[in-house]
């Protein structure tokens, strides 16, 4: 599994700009669906038919972009002052390599004599080692967007590092699901969403088009387990955490239910969680169009937007047989 | 051009009452359109389209502006206002005001005189103005204005030297002014029958006092287009802290502001591009805006209505934007107008 | 008998004239041919005052002195930038509270528009909106490059408001300048509509300069002229909230007499009688040791005049809006009127009463 993950995190994805890993990850879904294209804004969406007369509609939603940087200003000497997409963590993002979609590869870094106290987007600009505005502009162009570089590898047991697992995870868990899957009794529709770090933007018009009546949204989520972090009864490695409510959603305890039913029918340890902070692709899900019945399965995550995300692939395994489970349950 | 944009920039419309303006607009485009309707919040849809059916583009443009309401008269007559949208409040003291009958009042301005602590040192706020119509009580002054009555800035059309202008809503007419260029330069298409796109012009509404969604989605839902391109008022800060380029990056006088995002969306990376290219070879200005301005426009709902839009946004720079005295160059203004015929229709501005 | 200009337009026609403190020659050859052929001299002297004389034609009659200043508060090109914009300063008391986007003009050869730049609120930072740009940072955008600009309007450059004059529907008057304009225009009305052939006294009606910068002009036309008695019209500021605090006067309710030791008691009081006998409404302020007005200047200059101080309520004072109502401009101007002629036309007046 950490191979499929680390496949679908190294492409450069940030919020707008998705293509390059919206083509990775159509490559690893078609061969199980029946049909992969993308809409106006970019979300990718594979469809696989389901069996008998006028099955429901069943929607997953993970989104592929990632928090990340756009060239704004090139001052004369070559430096790169770049605007955020999505929530970035400056104190986390300073003197970090980062690599535009071009190849073209720089260091992020604030401005010599700002202390660390003072951090501010303004405040930081990228050094791709030009020598000049002339130099800078032959590799990267204003509105060119670049992201922290990616990276994936193992820490002890069946524990993971690296970024973006945000929400890279949730892609990967809906592929392996789609490839999981025995028989699909419902129309299901694997969506990798856009734009859902700079305000859940994908979500809203893919939902729309599809007018599902089910959804379900995979994404990262917090975890309690930290020293001194913020209490949140979430654990690493307790199990896939069924969202209860987040600041923007509150879940269809409809949906809840039912992804209760079936981790206890198939044995899959799982978690609650209530997020006090943040949101997800659920809440646009949820309203859409004439709305749908919607929740959503986080992957407890530690350390979320750094360069080290920390996640316990055994929450994710038993994420996905839940996925799988929802698709090959008859849906009303 | 210059004929319009005045007759434009003298109307009032203050957000939730666009009447005026979309009057002169209507006036304007209706011999060139296939149809002219409004949608039920108020947003006007121009429709241009050739006889097959091929790629809706919605190009759109507000008609409103800043401006406030009566909330409240007391009993010496004086009026007490709320704003209408982003209304730049150190510029309202001691200005006169229009309501849209005519009357005219003056925002109070306290004197150095009677100010107490640091208030001298402070800019005012709209909590200590009120609007001052001479009414000797409560009872005058209801004859004069009535709580709910809606005003902006007193219109005003005041050429500076060269291309420079100055006026109320400067940067809005100046869109509106441009999009009404375009209705006419499609119509002239479609006549010549090189018209490849149905055109779907919108001048909205209700854009300054946006909250959660601009009323041009309403527009964009009814219309289902595939391609959106919106035009707006960009504020600068240009002739502040020129050493500080990163911050204050588009000037007036520039070109057009060529965003490849700001708050509210992502514009579409392949329009975004070819946009580029498409100045770059029309030899068209353009600029990019400056990274602390990107607030965001009516791109934020229209690119994610319906299934969504690819979207693209436009802007003429403008000085004091939300003013009584905004300021813009007609050469942006050129460069817009030559922009978007040459984008949507492929012909010369 | 020439036609006579109602108030409000000689109001609106003096709004317009460029009189800003220090530069009061600029208009001066069209604020001559406004006033002065209702009278029957005129001098204007080197520092800024005009002087327009009505005679009586008595040998030795007394002189009366009414006073007006004329000037107004302004702003001056401090220094051009790289881009073209102006850096301002102030002459007299400008509130640069009202001066983000304000429209200006710039009194170079011709007169050239200008707005003043501010920065724009979603680029300001949380302080920096709590905060108030002083003058120094404020640039005034003419349109212009800098090589231009610096022809057109050089430093030193004086920089007034743009006049633009409104009756609003209550029929309050508001536009830059009414300080003191507005007294100006009510003092024309009322001396050129005396008889002078009914009247012992020669009127000398001073529109002088340099008030707004410390009253540095109006002694020396008193030592000039002379005067036997001298009445001087100015502003005061018009009840408001906060307004409690200083000496303030309700607006439409008529001329305000300062009450003060500084000036001439008793002319004061005649002034007050004065009204009441007439019934123009009136109202005084007490303003005990000082009137910060040219009546202080005039009543110690040239060996002493007994003076006394009549004021105009205005809204808004020094800004480009200011305000007045017409029946406080006509009560002070009937009231100028009755003064003088109860003062130096009383045998005529009673004669007139006799016979009829």
């Amino acid at each position: 599994m950490f191979t499929e993950l680390k496949k679908i995190v190294m492409p450069i994805g940030v919020s707008g700009d998705e293509s390059g890993v919206s083509a990775v990850i159509a490559a690893e879904i078609a061969p199980y669906v029946d049909k992969v294209y993308n809409d106006a804004l970019g979300n990718l969406i594979a469809f696989k038919k389901g069996k008998g007369k006028k099955p429901k509609k069943l929607m997953f939603a993970a989104h592929m972009d990632e928090i990340g940087f756009m060239a704004s200003f090139i001052d004369e000497k070559g430096f790169i002052r770049v605007s955020r997409l999505g929530g970035i963590n400056y104190t986390a993002a300073a003197f970090t390599e980062v690599i535009f979609k071009n190849g073209t590869k720089g260091v992020l870094v604030p401005e010599a004599r700002i202390t660390q106290r003072d951090y501010r987007p303004e405040n930081y600009y990228v050094d791709i080692g030009a020598k000049s505005r002339k130099d800078a502009m032959r590799r990267v162009k204003i509105g060119d967007t670049c992201h922290v570089a990616p990276n994936l590898f193992k820490l002890s047991g069946s524990r993971v590092a690296g970024r973006p697992i945000d929400d890279r995870i949730g892609c990967m868990m809906l592929v392996e699901a789609a490839k999981a899957v025995k028989e699909y009794e419902n129309d299901t529709y694997f969506v990798f969403t856009v734009q859902e770090e700079v305000g859940v933007r994908g979500a809203k018009t893919s939902a729309f088009s599809i007018t599902p009546d089910y959804a379900v949204a995979v994404d990262i989520g917090g975890a309690g387990d930290m020293p001194s972090c913020a209490p949140l009864a979430v654990n690493l490695g307790d199990g896939i955490a069924i969202k209860l409510k987040d600041a923007m959603v509150i879940c269809n305890p409809v949906m809840v239910g039912m992804m209760k039913e079936i981790a206890a029918d198939r044995g899959v340890p799982y978690q609650l969680e209530i997020l006090e902070g943040g949101g997800t692709d659920t809440c646009m899900l949820q309203q859409a169009a004439g709305g749908c019945i919607a929740g959503a399965l986080s992957v407890p995550t530690r350390y979320g937007h750094s360069a080290v995300e920390v996640i316990d692939m055994n929450d994710v395994a038993g994420g996905i047989r839940i996925l799988a489970g929802l698709c090959e349950t008859k849906l009303n | 051009m210059k004929e319009l944009l005045k007759t434009l920039a003298l109307e009032c419309a203050p957000s939730g009452r666009e009447k005026a303006v979309a009057e002169v607009i209507e006036r304007t485009i209706a011999p060139y359109c296939d149809s002219v309707t409004y949608d039920k919040i108020g947003n006007m849809i121009a429709v241009i389209k050739p006889r097959r059916k091929c790629e809706r583009v919605m190009v759109c443009a507000h008609m409103d502006e800043v401006g406030f309401m009566v909330r409240s008269i007391d009993n010496d007559g004086r009026a007490h206002i709320s704003l209408l949208g982003e209304v730049e409040t150190r510029t309202l003291s001691g200005r006169r005001v229009r309501f849209l009958d005519g009357t005219v009042g003056i925002v109070s301005t306290k004197p150095i005189h009677v100010m107490s602590g640091n208030e001298e040192e402070r800019p005012t706020y709209e909590d200590r103005i009120y609007i001052e119509l001479g009414a000797k009580n409560r009872a005058e002054a209801e004859k004069l204005v009535k709580i709910g009555d809606f005003g902006t800035f007193d219109p005003k059309f005041r050429p500076l030297a060269g291309d420079t202008v100055a006026g109320k809503a400067m940067g809005g007419r100046a869109c509106v002014c441009a999009l009404i260029g375009l209705v006419k330069a499609a119509h002239a298409a479609k006549k010549a029958k090189t018209l490849t796109k149905e055109c779907y012009f919108v001048f909205s509404v209700k854009r300054e006092i946006v909250k959660r969604t601009f009323a041009v989605e309403t527009a964009a839902f009814h219309i289902c287009p595939e391609t959106a391109l919106i035009l707006d008022a960009t504020p600068v800060c240009d002739y502040l802290d020129r050493e500080k380029e990163a911050e204050f990056g588009a000037v007036c006088g520039g070109g057009m502001v060529l965003a490849p995002a700001d708050l509210k969306t992502v514009y579409d990376r392949e329009l975004f591009a070819s946009a580029v290219m498409l100045c770059e070879k029309e030899a068209i200005p353009y600029q990019y805006p400056t990274t602390a301005s990107g607030v965001g426009n009516e791109g934020g709902s229209v690119h994610k209505s319906g299934i969504g839009v690819r979207t693209l946004s436009v802007g003429i720079p403008t000085r004091n934007l939300h003013s009584g005295a905004e300021i813009i160059k007609y050469r942006d203004l050129d460069a817009v107008s030559a922009f978007i015929r040459k984008w949507l229709l492929d012909v010369e501005g | 008998m020439m036609e006579m200009m109602e108030q409000k337009e000689l109001l609106f026609a003096l709004s317009e004239k460029m009189s800003i403190v220090g530069f009061e020659a600029y208009d001066r050859e069209a604020l001559t041919a406004l006033i002065a052929p209702h009278f029957d001299e005129h001098e204007y002297d080197t520092i800024g005052n005009h002087i327009f004389i009505r005679r009586c034609g008595k040998e030795n009659a007394p002189r009366v002195l009414v006073d007006t200043h004329y000037d107004e508060i302004g702003l001056m090109v401090k220094s051009i930038t790289d881009e073209g914009f102006l850096h301002i300063c102030n002459i007299g008391g400008v509130d640069v509270r009202i001066l983000p986007a304000a429209e200006l003009v710039i009194y170079g050869r011709e007169p050239i528009p200008g707005i003043v730049l501010t920065k724009p609120r979603e680029m300001m930072s949380k302080e920096e909106r709590k905060r108030l740009v002083p003058m120094e940072e404020l640039l005034v955008d003419i349109g212009m490059t800098k090589e231009e600009a610096e022809i057109a309007a050089p430093v030193g450059t004086p920089v007034g408001f743009e006049p633009v004059c409104t009756e609003l529907k209550t029929g309050y008057l508001a536009g830059k300048g009414f300080d003191n304009k507005c007294s100006a225009a009510a003092v024309f009305d009322a001396l050129t509509s005396l008889d002078m052939s009914k009247l012992s006294c020669d009127i000398y009606f001073s529109m002088s300069g340099r008030e707004e910068v410390g009253h540095r002009a109006i002694a020396a036309a008193v030592y000039r002229i002379r005067p036997d008695m001298a009445l001087v019209l100015d502003v005061t500021f018009g009840n408001a909230p906060g307004s409690e605090k200083i000496c303030s006067s309700d607006m439409r309710g008529g001329p305000v007499v300062s009450l003060t030791a500084t000036l001439d008691t008793a002319l004061t009081d005649f002034i007050v009688e004065t009204a009441k006998k007439h019934e123009i409404p009136v109202q005084t302020v007490v303003e005990a040791t000082s009137t910060s007005t040219h009546a202080d200047d005039i009543y110690m200059a040239a060996g002493g005049v007994p003076t006394a101080l009549i004021s105009i309520p205005v809204w808004f004072m020094h800004t480009a809006n200011e305000m007045v109502h017409p029946d406080d401009m006509r009560s002070s101007a009937d009231l100028v009127r009755a003064v003088i002629e109860d003062q130096f036309g009383a045998a005529v007046e009673k004669e007139e009463e006799v016979s009829a």
